[in-house]
């Protein structure tokens, strides 16, 4: 593999490390974390999508919800699992404008 | 001034360390290439080296890693780096040395490295550079990619780097709760 290939490539092996090495942790940490872990992976992919001419404005708007509210999930479990509902309202709203 | 002759308290003034302690921030998102000079990397490593442990049997080690394929490498197998940081410190446990502690030397060897991980990130925020500590990272993987020996387990890393954004001062639970007086339920006032 060469060239844009191989750099997706990587950066996609990269995900698939932070996907597994979370799953080892969430055995022994908070609840919130899975939903944590999980939106990471989401903005980590948009980033990956946007960096390869991938994504569109839906995507990138889910990106920048996650990244906006993510912090939450230190401060507040119930305004984060509220910000999750939210997304997953927008993300409805895209899915059914598609 | 060496350690002999400085004054009791340090020569340090009460103000400017509660001002260090209560400036300090965990810090996630940092400056992309920017270097940390060795000579803070070895003042912040000097600084978990004199951390308090008990018995004084020291059952830490430290790795610094600086090489930022290495540090590519470790962030991904570690969840809780969110950003790519200038260095990390891997603290680790020496069980060669924290078994000396019996039966509650694991106890001990993890408040012993966790005094020295505050150490170290008190000694980044006097030289300006920015840390926080990461307890969700693979121990085994990490173990594997550093090439460490059977009796060395990791138990924190410590990201170090240059804020690019600084986090507000989180909502502390005041003294009047968490503090008590001779006995518990004299609050603090």
């Amino acid at each position: 593999m060469t060239g844009m290939g191989e750099g997706l490539s990587e950066e996609l092996f990269e995900l698939l490390s932070f996907m597994i090495s979370s799953a080892q942790g969430l055995f022994e940490e908070p609840q919130s974390y899975g939903p944590l872990r999980l939106l990471e992976a989401a903005k980590r992919l948009v980033e990956i999508m946007e960096k390869h001419g991938l994504a569109g404005e839906a995507e990138r708007r889910i990106r920048s919800l996650i990244e906006e509210n993510i912090h939450l999930v230190l401060s507040s479990e119930e305004d984060f699992k509220a910000f999750v509902d939210k997304l997953v309202e927008e993300l409805a709203s895209i899915i059914a404008s598609r | 001034m060496s350690i002999e002759e400085a004054p009791h308290g340090g020569g340090c003034s009460a103000e400017d360390l509660l001002r260090l302690i209560k400036t300090r921030r965990s810090v996630r998102v940092y400056e992309a290439g920017r270097v940390i000079p060795l000579e803070h990397i070895r003042m912040i490593l000097d600084a978990g080296r004199w951390a308090p442990s008990g018995s004084n049997i020291q059952p830490w080690v430290f790795i610094a890693v600086r090489d930022g394929e290495v540090i590519r490498k470790i962030r991904m197998l570690s969840p809780g780096i969110f950003s790519f940081p200038s260095a990390i410190i891997v603290l680790c446990i020496d069980r060669e040395h924290s078994r000396r502690g019996g039966r509650m030397g694991d106890t001990m060897a993890l408040m012993d490295v966790s005094m020295a991980a505050q150490n170290m990130m008190l000694q980044a925020h006097a030289l300006g550079i920015a840390s926080c500590v990461v307890l969700s990272f693979s121990k085994n993987g990490v173990a594997r990619l550093l090439d460490l020996p059977e009796h060395v387990e990791p138990v924190l890393l410590l990201t170090l780097g240059y804020a690019k954004i600084r986090p507000k001062p989180p909502r502390r639970r005041g003294l009047e709760e968490v503090a008590h007086i001779d006995r518990y339920g004299r609050r603090f006032k």
